[in-house]
């Protein structure tokens, strides 16, 4: 990549943008089909109501809630690469940071989906807004749900607004290389950057406020998230590790996505030389970590049940790993703390194949560790006598391929009419063009 | 001391000058003042505050020490180049853990007055909370834990030592040395969690039996981290006057120093908030009674308010600022601040639960106690950085970045 | 003041493609003191900084009111609906900054980003609809480029200036 001159960057990522080939309109379509079935069994939910999805009491949050968890984690990893990464100079950001951010606004959008799809009769969820009504009624800033309200709007509005202002550079660099109607819409979005110095000056301390300004909302959205079961008091919920372990799990599984997404991606454009294996290699790495501290999390939680010395807490955690979710529970233990640790590895945590597989599966186990948490605690809480198993209806599970669909046909679509690697940093990241001495230029 | 190499740092050792002479005997002075207030307390009718003291002492300085040698772990995991100046002053702490591991054995002898479960048997926990168990898995971790340690800060000196009298960078053996260092880093850091989380279980949670938080562990483990983070600014303030060292320690470095003290003052508030809140709204009795008397009950709510400020909102406020962030005084005051505040908050979460009958503010016992330990530990900061190369002279990375060539010096010897 | 800015009514542009080139250039412009309209450059450039003597960006100052406010309203919201609307659970005070603590820190990350990016674009005149004349689109690319605005006398020195720099094309215009 170092031999590459700045316009030579420009057309490396501008290719991609050409017309797409037929069997990409394939995967779009097929993605399609699968929202419109998604949309479909949300059609069928609304109609028929909520008694279609397999929760029951005391089971009452099911896969939604688990979608819900599970998306907003994806998300997370995009801001630890874009906004973290950025404030330690990791250079290895660079050519990830524009796909990830784009990983982490999909997510998110379709995390903000589940509540909804949750709530049943989906045209009253503004009561949940602050706004002032008729019998004097306002929404209880105390709870978690609030919580979940305010921090999944800024972190919505926050991840959108640095994945954007991070492309208006790029935006306009593809504006001044189109003609016609691709000029004119890049160029409104590109709100007439010039590169002037001015711009660079104001934007340069924007991009790093705005970067500190999202590492801390990063830590926080999924300790939001986690304190929805955290501050009840149900055993196998009410654990004070519960908000870094969910960060770090965030972490973990939207690495997982990050590598998932970025392999074929780099395949595909013929990225090898921007996203080098290097790069590929030090995600593994932060997920050894991600692993470690989960591992941890775990241990820590089974020490707590059993010196907690209360029946239920122990009996929480023993059914847990013996009960009727057990091979749930184990796969969530073996993928997501154990299987990562091959990354030790070199050997491993540099051969593609293995890098996807076990993305693979981290994002399977990382999926199944929501689902243990939140079904297996409410599925056998204080009352022997309400202990009720649940299972995810036709509904739920065609609402969550929906999800799927949704995000991968988003993906596409930014693959192809955005730049995925950041042209501008990529260019900064290289030496600057010097003259040769006396002879050619290069 | 110069290599042969003229772009080859310079082999540099602690000397002091002037009124620093001094500080070798003032220590000396601190431990006696220390020791004979200890051993005073324990034969005078209040043995349990003598022995608090010693315990809140012996927690803080194992975690400022083990966390100074994490860092050093958490610079080689990460090829961090920017913190390789100070390398040797992050290792120095961990010289004491010898010393401490003693104090450790010792602490046995006052397991009466400490651990209240010894009398009033905690039902359903005796197998975990009994005194023998306990000081075995104890020792047990803490030993895996200083060999480990000691192991790193062993290959990296020896591995100065040897290039300082005159070892080709690039010979066999030093290559080994720094492979070793590379391999020792994970293990230290994953050993660290786990056993300051034990330590942080057996002799600060189990004070109070019946209350238990999950995050206690990872609390003391991140907040030991944070004090040795204040701990290495104090040292790369005050080691920057030695004449050669401020090339090296420049502003940048402070700068990023700095701006590391600052997120781990973030992470330590985060963590405090989140134990808090989960807490606060459970409102479990069992969980909040812990709280309550630390917060709301006097003598303890005005300690609790100065371990918020010195802890979180003075470093919080101040480091936001850019410039003084490369003022070494002003930084060094600011790592006092928090070493005191840490050492607050230990003796908030160790001392309400011991202190049953006889409430008091620390007073004088632990102000010389605590004398005592800084004297001890600053003693074997000061010898070690004496004997040994300020400089890592042969870490490669080092070499890399703050060497105008990566020299090949064929060294004839000092 | 007034006098200056109608006397400078010509415009010089050159275009570099070696950013060192640049640097000398306006180097050279500070030494005869002719001060620089523009730079443009497909990167930041921060050797600029100290050249053209550039102040640290206001938008910091929108950045921490923003934050602030955003901190407040956080407070301020959840406490009036507290007040309002005094539903009291699990036999909780209605007004506890313990749980509005995070509303408080949500809505002051949010208002920091909006205020940042209001300052940003504030400041860099954004957005603008049309491209100013002398804008070369290859200054996305891989070119640099440095605006002049100087009188008649000045152009011809400017100019020489430039080439001497190793400015690649000089544009003059009146």
């Amino acid at each position: 990549m170092q031999n590459l001159n700045y316009r030579d960057i420009n057309k490396e990522v501008i290719r991609t943008l050409s017309p797409p080939v037929k069997i990409y309109w394939f995967f779009v379509a097929l993605c399609f089909s699968g929202i419109l079935y998604g949309a479909a069994c949300w059609a069928y939910q609304i109609l028929t109501g909520m008694g279609s999805a397999g929760i029951n009491i005391p089971v009452v949050w099911g896969i939604y809630l688990v979608n819900f968890v599970f998306w907003v984690g994806i998300a997370h990893s995009g801001t630890l690469i874009s906004a973290i990464l950025f404030l330690f100079r990791a250079p290895w950001r660079t050519a990830i940071a524009r796909s990830a951010e784009a990983m982490t606004v999909f997510a998110v959008m379709i995390a903000g989906l589940f509540p909804f799809i949750h709530l049943g009769r989906v045209w009253i969820f503004y009561w949940i807004l602050p706004y002032p009504n008729q019998r004097d009624l306002w929404p209880n800033f105390q709870s978690p749900l609030l919580f979940d309200m305010v921090a999944i709007t800024t972190y919505l509005t926050v991840s959108f607004l640095f994945w954007y202002t991070g492309m208006i550079p790029d935006l306009a660099a593809l504006r001044d290389h189109s003609t016609g109607k691709q000029r004119k819409i890049y160029g409104f979005f590109s709100l007439g950057w010039l590169g002037s110095h001015h711009q660079w000056r104001h934007y340069g301390t924007s991009y790093l406020l705005l970067a500190a300004l999202a590492t801390p909302l990063v830590v926080s959205v999924h300790s939001v998230v986690s304190w929805d079961f955290a501050l009840a008091i149900v055993p196998g919920w009410h654990s004070t590790i519960f908000a870094p372990y969910f960060v770090a799990g965030a972490i973990h599984s939207g690495l997982a996505m990050v590598l998932t997404l970025l392999i074929p991606l780099r395949r595909i454009y013929k990225f090898e030389n921007f996203i080098s294996l290097d790069i590929l290699e030090n995600i593994a790495k932060t997920m050894i970590f991600m692993a470690l501290i989960i591992g941890y999390s775990y241990t820590v939680e089974y020490f707590m049940a059993w010196y907690s010395g209360t029946m239920i807490e122990r009996d929480t955690f023993l059914w847990r790993a013996i009960g009727h979710y057990a091979p749930q529970f184990w796969i969530m233990v073996m993928l997501n703390a154990v299987v990562p640790l091959l990354f030790f590895y070199k050997k491993i945590r540099t051969s593609i194949g293995w890098l996807f597989g076990i993305a693979i599966l981290v994002n399977i186990g990382m999926w199944y560790e929501r689902f243990v948490i939140i079904v297996g605690s409410m599925a056998h809480s204080y009352i022997p006598h309400e202990w009720r198993l649940y299972r995810p209806t036709w509904v739920e599970l065609g609402i969550m391929l929906g999800s799927f669909s949704i995000f991968f046909f988003l993906f596409l679509l930014f693959a192809k009419f955005l730049p995925s690697i950041s042209i501008t940093e990529i260019k900064e990241s290289l030496q600057p063009p010097v003259r040769d001495r006396g002879s050619k230029r290069k | 001391m110069q290599l042969p190499d003229k772009n080859a740092p310079a082999i540099l050792y602690l000397r002091f000058s002037g009124s620093g002479r001094m500080l070798p005997a003032l220590c000396v002075i601190l431990m006696a003042a220390g020791g004979a207030a200890f051993l005073s307390g324990i034969a005078g009718p209040y043995p349990q505050a003598a022995w608090q003291a010693y315990m809140v002492n012996f927690l803080f300085w194992t975690g400022l020490a083990f966390g100074s040698i994490l860092f050093v772990a958490i610079m080689n995991m990460t090829h961090a180049r920017w913190s390789r100046p100070i390398k040797r002053l992050a290792e120095a702490p961990a010289a004491f853990l010898p010393v401490l591991l003693l104090l450790f054995v010792l602490m046995y002898g006052g397991r009466d007055a400490l651990f209240p479960w010894l009398h009033e048997p905690a039902e359903g926990k005796t197998f975990w909370l009994n005194v023998g168990f306990l000081f075995v898995r104890n020792a047990f971790g803490l030993l895996l834990l200083m060999t480990v340690s000691l192991a790193l800060l062993y290959q990296s000196v020896r591995s100065d030592s040897e290039a300082a009298a005159g070892a080709h960078v690039r010979a066999p053996v030093l290559q080994k040395r720094w492979r070793r260092q590379i391999a020792l880093s994970p293990a230290l850091g994953i050993l660290y969690a786990f056993v300051l989380s034990l330590l942080a279980f057996d002799f600060i949670m189990s004070l109070d039996p019946h209350w238990y938080s999950t995050l206690f562990g990872a609390y003391y483990f991140i907040g030991s981290f944070y004090t040795a983070l204040a701990a290495l600014v104090i040292l790369t303030a005050a080691i920057r006057s030695t004449p050669g060292m401020e090339h090296y320690l420049s502003d940048r470095l402070l700068h990023d120093l700095g701006k590391l003290l600052f997120g781990f003052c973030c992470m330590a508030g985060y963590l405090f908030y989140v134990q808090f809140l989960v807490i606060w709204y459970g409102n479990l009795p069992e969980e909040t009674r812990y709280i309550i008397l630390r917060i709301r009950t006097s003598p303890w709510e005005p300690l609790a308010w100065a371990v918020l400020v010195l802890i979180f909102i003075i470093p919080f406020v101040t480091l936001l600022s850019r410039k003084i962030k490369s003022r070494p005084g002003i930084m060094a005051l600011l790592g006092s601040l928090i070493l005191i505040g840490m050492w607050l908050e230990r003796y908030l979460l160790i001392a309400p639960s011991l202190m049953k009958g006889r409430i008091s503010s620390p007073g004088m016992t632990e102000v010389l106690i605590s004398a005592g330990f800084l004297g001890a530990m600053a003693l074997t900061v000061i010898l070690f950085l004496r004997t040994f190369p300020l400089l890592p002279v042969s870490d490669p990375l080092f070499r890399e970045t703050f060497t105008a060539s990566p020299a090949e010096t064929e060294g004839t010897g000092p | 003041m007034r006098l200056n800015a109608m006397a400078r009514q010509h415009t010089v542009m050159a275009i570099f493609s070696y950013p060192d080139d640049m640097t000398r250039a306006l180097k050279s412009l500070k030494q005869v003191k002719i001060p620089v309209d523009t730079v443009f450059s497909p990167i930041p450039q921060q050797e600029l900084h100290d050249i053209l003597g550039l102040q640290p960006s206001p938008v910091r100052y929108f950045t921490l009111f923003g934050a602030l406010l955003g901190m407040v309203s956080g407070f301020a919201l959840s406490i009036y609906a507290g007040l309002q609307w005094s539903f009291i659970t699990s036999g909780k005070p209605v007004i506890a900054w313990i749980p509005f603590f995070v509303e408080g820190f949500e809505l002051a990350i949010l208002a920091g980003v909006l205020s940042t990016l209001l300052g940003m674009l504030i400041n860099s005149r954004m957005p603008r609809v049309r491209l100013p004349a002398h804008y070369d689109p290859r200054f996305t690319e891989d070119k640099f480029g440095i605006l002049v605005q100087c009188t008649a006398a000045e152009q011809t020195i400017v100019a020489a200036l430039f080439k001497e720099a190793g400015a690649e094309e000089i544009h003059a215009a009146a």
